[in-house]
């Protein structure tokens, strides 16, 4: 798994959005705005709630009414438009009140265990104000701006798992609906967007009374919750080497089994030109500023094109036709072209592939441990075979050091240093493996030719301490073959942005917008539909924008 | 203040690494915490006491091992840095026992080793003067007063291969944990030294997000 092939994923039908959706509808699960007390000038609360077989949910909104000098995009502001909680159940008036006083302050709040997201949200000034003026007037908003920017509001953070208090995973991480990865704060975004819409439907109805209008609903759910994500979710896809192979895994098993098919019928390859078509148009809104991006997007265009040709002559009538296309594709296209390509072919192929999404999750602590049996010539050869491109690193070059990662006293945001120009170099923290494991290697070495007697890894750490780190990932990627990143993270030219965008793939992200090398705009549940809409809705056809023209 | 276990955890890991102990070592001494308040043997009392031993220069972040026993370089030995290497003996087999001399806080010790054999067969039992803890996947059997199991100092502690404890129901408990405020705060200072002081250049170069987001 090399970086910038990463760094170049699309969604899939298994991204974590994707799954939940599709979860919901199968469990039938039912939405409710229960609660609506929202002022005049958009303060107040609102509750959103989800009923499925088993147990309640509900989102908590409080909105408030931020001056724009305080809209931050980063992490570390105080105070946002809007910020909820998911909670456990059906929250009493006392429990609600509790939470008014502490949700709102997110890090700084107190919490208990029935709350099990915490995020909050700015609006899209641009869009935001626009949509409320057109409503407010009786005017849909305009299909250019809408498109420009594709959400009302961005959140700037979706904390779960314990955070500053809040319930730990593994006291939800058993029930049906939050078996899969991150379930529970994309139910949270999913539910976030409703609010967005309606929070401007309420106020363009303070501002213009009676002619005000609501949004049409097919305008509506070309609204996604945009994001702004930073360094902060780099570290997550290093530190967690086994929840990264088993995504891997399931995405390489889609895409061999659809390379599997011998024959596929014609129903099949006309719903793959009708997908294709439908990815074209989703192309052709995807927006940046980014110079790299915009250039990336433009070639991806003409690949949409050559992919095109390619499905008419030579087709996919063929034996094997799957498997045809995805070799021609590394041959013809684009990183990005050949990452969308994969993304396609698996696309139509719910019967075979869907299943893959509900083994998305994995038991970290199975991999936790540390073998300490193992020879040491045996994790010699390992190392050998398997991080050649580490060991071929030369990192007595500067270059190759050129960066460190660290987490910074303020608002404990993680970042990336210059090793040579910055201070702090020696808290750095632990993302540097091909660094490390060469460094492994050359003691592992040294200690073998030592201990002539044929020494275990329980003796070596117990002299070496500090390499401790590097031998549990070996023993990982020895038992997870897709836990490893084969780049240098450290290295000058390394692309933060690459392993954001794998990650936010696999979330279901889309409309990547970089901003710098290492943060970039995306946005959530852009065609998705509503909760209000979600039972007359088909199953999981929302991803691409319909073919046929919506009004606006 | 209520925390949540993976807070205890994430907070024991940076406070472990501040304390100057390895990042391999950290992530365990996290897990190891938190376990032993999944136990409800109270693990941020303990570590604070030790980590407060330590940083006064009472502890040895080395350990010397020679006669099949292991001794800490100088002062006491590091229960955080002996706990993950135990681990390593008494499960792979390389040792059936294994001595220790001069452990501080030896409780936390067993933080590493309900880890070691949860969801296994094995069971260890680990002991110093006064205290027999038998140690089985997500159990433990304690033998001894709280003053003696709470003790600064295990003289001469020991851990061993015993027979497996079939039958014994995991009490590992879920959920939210009260530590003193006072607690917390010691644990966060420790816990500071991995972050790096923000600066100017490093909050718009660092991070690279704009500051305001009006568009």
């Amino acid at each position: 798994m090399r970086l910038e092939r990463m760094g170049a994923f699309h969604q899939t039908r298994l991204s974590f959005m994707r799954a939940l959706l599709r979860f919901l509808k199968k469990g039938n699960w039912q939405f409710e705005r229960t609660r609506w007390d929202i002022d005049l000038r958009g303060v107040g609360t609102a509750i959103y709630q989800a009923s499925g077989p088993d147990r309640m949910y509900s989102l908590i909104c409080f909105a408030n009414d931020l001056p724009d000098e305080k809209r931050s995009d980063r992490v570390i502001a105080e105070e946002w438009d809007a910020t909820f909680v998911l909670f456990d159940g059906v929250p009493a008036k006392e429990e609600v009140k509790r939470l008014k006083k502490n949700v709102p302050k997110q890090e700084a709040g107190h919490y208990a265990q029935t709350e099990l997201v915490l995020s909050r949200a700015n609006r899209s000034v641009r869009l935001f104000e626009h949509v409320v003026d057109s409503l407010s007037v009786g005017r849909q908003p305009d299909r250019e701006k809408m498109e420009a920017v594709g959400y009302l509001m961005r959140t700037t953070a979706v904390y779960g798992n314990g955070k500053f208090g809040i319930s730990d995973r593994e006291r939800i991480a058993h029930r049906p609906e939050f078996t899969g990865p991150f379930r529970a704060e994309l139910l949270s975004v999913w539910l976030i967007r409703a609010f967005t819409v309606d929070i401007a439907e309420h106020l363009a109805t303070v501002r213009g009374g009676s002619r005000a209008t609501r949004m049409d609903a097919r305008i509506r759910r070309r609204l996604g919750v945009g994001n702004a994500t930073g360094l902060g979710m780099a570290p997550f896809l290093v530190l967690h080497p086994a929840l990264i192979h088993a995504w891997i895994q399931a995405r390489e098993t889609a895409l061999a089994r659809v390379r599997n098919i011998e024959r596929s019928s014609s129903e099949i390859i006309r719903g793959f030109s009708l997908l294709l078509s439908r990815a074209m148009l989703g192309v052709e809104s995807w927006g940046t500023a980014d110079p790299r991006q915009h250039k990336r997007i433009g070639k991806l265009k003409q690949d949409l094109v050559q992919l095109a040709a390619y499905v008419k002559n030579p087709g996919l009538g063929m034996p094997y036709p799957w498997n045809s296309l995805v070799d021609w594709s590394v041959g013809n296209l684009s990183l990005e072209g050949q990452e969308l390509a994969v993304t396609l072919v698996i696309e139509p192929h719910q019967d075979l592939v869907d299943d893959l999404a509900e083994g998305m999750s994995i038991d970290e602590s199975r991999y936790f441990r540390i073998n300490g049996a193992q020879a040491i010539s045996d994790a010699l050869g390992f190392i050998r075979e398997t991080y050649p491109w580490a060991l071929d690193i030369d990192f007595s070059d500067p270059a190759s050091m050129a960066r460190f990662w660290y987490v910074s006293e303020e608002k404990l945001e993680p970042r990336l240093g210059e090793r040579f120009d910055e201070p702090g170099a020696e808290k750095e923290h632990p993302l540097a493996y091909a660094r490390d494991i060469a460094r492994l290697y050359k003691d592992l070495m040294a200690f073998q030719q030592d201990n002539p007697d044929g020494p275990v890894m329980a003796q070596f750490l117990l002299a070496c301490p500090e390499h401790r780190h590097a031998v549990r990932r070996i023993q990982v990627v020895r038992r997870l073959p897709y836990a490893e990143i084969r780049d240098n993270l450290i290295s000058q030219g390394m692309m933060p942005i690459d392993l954001l965008r794998c990650k936010l793939s696999f979330f279901g992200a889309s409309k990547f917008d970089p901003k710098s090398d290492r943060w970039v705009r995306i946005n959530m549940y852009q065609h998705a539909p509503f909760p209000d809409e979600f039972s007359q809705m088909a199953e999981d056809d929302w991803v691409y924008p319909p073919l046929i023209p919506n009004p606006g | 203040m209520f925390r949540s276990l993976n807070e205890i955890e994430q907070t024991v890991r940076k406070a472990a690494r501040g304390r100057g102990l390895p990042w391999g070592i950290a992530d365990e001494a996290g897990k190891a915490v938190r376990c032993l308040h999944q136990m409800e043997l109270g693990g941020i009392g303990q570590l604070i006491r030790m980590l407060d031993q330590s940083d006064a220069g009472g502890v040895s972040l080395r350990l010397v091992h020679g006669g099949g026993t292991w001794t800490p370089k100088s002062g006491k030995l590091d229960p955080l840095l002996a706990g993950p290497s135990l681990c390593d003996f008494m499960d792979a087999r390389v040792s059936s026992r294994v001595e220790m001399e001069q452990v501080a806080c030896p409780l936390l010790l067993a933080g590493f080793l309900v880890n070691a054999v949860s969801g296994r067969r094995d069971a260890m039992r680990l002991s110093w003067s006064g205290v027999s803890l038998e140690i089985s996947s997500g159990q433990i059997g304690i033998h001894g007063s709280d003053q003696e199991l709470e003790t600064g100092l295990g003289d001469h502690v020991v851990c061993e291969r015993i027979a497996g404890l079939d039958g014994l129901p995991a009490s590992a408990r879920s959920g939210q944990v009260w530590v003193e405020d006072a607690a917390w705060a010691r644990l966060e200072q420790y816990a500071r030294r991995t972050y790096v002081e923000a600066t100017e250049a490093s909050r718009n170069a660092g991070a690279g997000a704009g500051l305001l987001d009006n568009d």
